[in-house]
């Protein structure tokens, strides 16, 4: 499986290609209110308002520093994910529905299976799931699509 | 009247007076001894000239009468020859003495002697013409009567002259006698009187010599004591004196010693000082290259922080292509991931491409790699040239200051040889002044050696008149007991 590897602070992350639309800078960055912490604020993706996820805090609860955009689809539209460098085009193996321990509870929802690049574990995240409804709702309210 | 007047001058006085007394009384002896030799010599002359004068005419008119009656007898001419010799000796006899006489009375018994003579001289020529005729005499015919009374009376007139004249000179020798005793009478008188004041005299002049001489014999006894005394205490003073001189004149040889170390060292001083102004001559050349050496530096400093501050431009022009190599690189980076991502769904050509978008990611990698590296490299330049550059300033500052201080260092090395010449010229005068003072010191030394000598000469001498002085107080009174005053 060809994934897209990298990184959310320390963490080693994939998302597969078919769900990725493209890499970028970051962009400007309107936070929104009533949304959880991870959600940095809506952002203008070609044209089209787009949610921002800090992939770091939503994996780890701490924030960092955003050095690429990456615009994922989802069943709700686009999301962008605030993540750290971008390693790659990986052929990443992973084990889906890996080790409960790694997967239950709400990560279970972001994290789709766990593998290894190197001695670094590798997290593979379904995009589709990382946005909660109530963020989509934050976004509806603010006024864009 | 000789009140107020000094000692001497009643000295003087009193023997004036008795000086001239003795004069008086030596004028009045001799002009009464000269009075009585007159008279005495009136009474001699008289005595021998008219006594005798007188006695003469008797011898001669009888030696006379000798001769004529003798050539009465024998006719011979040798006996006429002789009376009329006679008769003419008696005749000049007695105009000499009617020369000498003064008695009126004594005159006429001489021309009672001359008319007797005549007479008898008469009757005597007749008597020779009488026996000149006779061949033979004839004693009868010569005998003429009146020859007898003629030469009896005419003796008699000399006898009578004769008395007269002698009772002339007793009458003139009483009277020189009696004029002598008046004369020894006058000058007895003259000689008490004389006697008298001078025994005034030496009253009065014994009264102020007690009087006058033991006051002042007093005070100089009593000046004796003080003198004496003063003579001890300068006497004293002078062995101080003399002890202070020895001690000033080893000071003085101490301070000469002195003196001359002084005028040593201050030749060695104007010695080191004439090198040391040698060697600041020396040394002006040597800060003239130094200046010029400090100045090359400050402008090889002032090009070195130009060409530094240019290569901090150029660094950052270097950084900006770099940035600008970056930001391509990274855009490539993206756009070579996009493409992947792209390539992904576009089958086996999107898979082909995948691969050539995956090597210009690579490329972009190293791109961005080698750009970080520069970024790094540059960043390190820019760091090293802005270190080099505050490195430079603060060289370039410290050059400032070393030139400074070195301009500083230099008017003071030039103001230290000017004042080494100072030194040296004053050193010069100091060893000058030195040398004068040695000299001056050598003659103090000299100086005070003289007057310990004077002060070991005036302590003899304060001996010597303390003892002169003690000999003058005993003297004193020894001469209160000569005038009488008694010792004080």
């Amino acid at each position: 499986m060809t994934a897209l590897v990298f990184r959310a602070g320390p963490l080693l992350c994939a998302l597969r290609l078919e769900e990725v639309i493209e890499t970028m800078r970051p962009l400007e960055t309107q936070p929104l209110a009533g949304t959880p912490p991870f959600v940095l604020g809506i952002s203008v993706l070609r044209g089209v308002p787009t949610p921002v996820i800090d992939v770091g805090r939503l994996l780890r609860g701490d924030q960092g520093e955003a050095e690429r955009y990456v615009a994922v689809r989802t069943e709700r539209g686009a999301v962008a994910l605030a993540t750290g460098e971008i390693i790659g085009i990986r052929s990443v193996d992973t084990t889906t529905g890996a080790h409960p321990a790694l997967l239950g509870g709400r990560s279970s929802r972001l994290v789709a299976g766990v593998g290894t690049v190197g001695a670094e574990p590798l997290l593979l995240l379904q995009s589709m799931r990382a946005v909660p409804d109530d963020v989509w709702e934050a976004a509806a309210s603010a006024g864009v699509p | 009247m000789m009140s107020g007047k000094t000692f001497g001058y009643k000295l003087a006085g009193g023997f004036g007076v008795t000086l001239a007394l003795t004069v008086l009384m030596i004028a009045t002896s001799v002009l009464a001894l000269r009075y009585v030799v007159q008279s005495k010599d009136q009474v001699i002359k008289s005595t021998t000239t008219s006594l005798v004068g007188a006695v003469e005419l008797s011898r001669t008119m009888e030696r006379r009468i000798g001769g004529y009656r003798a050539f009465l007898l024998s006719a011979g001419d040798e006996w006429l020859t002789a009376t009329n010799a006679d008769r003419a000796m008696f005749l000049t006899q007695v105009d000499q003495l009617r020369g000498t006489l003064s008695d009126s009375a004594a005159l006429k018994l001489l021309d009672t002697v001359s008319q007797d003579e005549a007479t008898h001289n008469t009757i005597v020529n007749s008597l020779l013409a009488k026996r000149q005729a006779m061949r033979v005499p004839d004693m009868a015919a010569l005998n003429d009567p009146r020859i007898k009374p003629a030469r009896d009376a005419m003796l008699a007139a000399i006898d009578a002259l004769v008395a007269r004249i002698r009772t002339d000179v007793d009458a003139d020798r009483s009277a020189s006698s009696t004029r002598a005793t008046w004369s020894i009478a006058a000058i007895i008188a003259l000689g008490v009187v004389l006697v008298l004041a001078a025994a005034a005299v030496a009253w009065r002049l014994s009264r102020d010599l007690r009087r006058e001489v033991g006051a002042a014999v007093g005070h100089i006894q009593s000046s004796s004591a003080q003198l004496e005394a003063a003579a001890a205490q300068q006497a004293s003073g002078g062995r101080d004196q003399a002890s202070a001189m020895n001690e000033i004149t080893t000071t003085i040889s101490e301070l000469l010693i002195t003196s001359r170390q002084i005028a040593d060292s201050c030749q060695r001083v104007s010695k080191v000082a004439e090198d040391t102004a040698d060697a600041a001559r020396t040394g002006d050349a040597t800060i003239d290259q130094t200046r010029a050496s400090i100045t090359a530096i400050r402008t090889q400093v002032d090009q070195i922080v130009q060409h530094m501050l240019a290569l901090g431009e150029k660094s950052q022009q270097i950084g900006g292509v770099v940035d600008l190599v970056s930001e391509l690189a990274e855009q490539t980076n993206i756009l070579a991931i996009n493409a992947t991502i792209e390539a992904s769904g576009a089958g086996e050509w999107g898979r082909r491409f995948a691969v050539v978008a995956e090597e210009i990611r690579k490329l972009a990698d190293r791109t961005a790699g080698s750009a970080k590296e520069i970024r790094a490299m540059i960043e390190d330049v820019r760091g090293a040239v802005n270190t080099t550059v505050m490195a430079t300033e603060i060289g370039a500052k410290a050059v400032d200051a070393g030139s400074r201080q070195f301009d500083d260092a230099t008017s003071s090395f030039r103001r230290i040889a000017q004042l080494v010449a100072t030194t040296s010229d004053a050193t010069r005068e100091i060893e000058l002044s030195t040398k004068q003072q040695t000299t001056a010191v050598e003659q103090v030394s000299s100086a005070a050696s003289d007057t310990a000598r004077a002060s070991r000469e005036t302590e003899a001498s304060a001996v010597q008149t303390k003892q002169t002085a003690a000999h003058l107080s005993t003297l004193s009174g020894d001469l209160l007991d000569l005038v009488g005053s008694g010792r004080h």
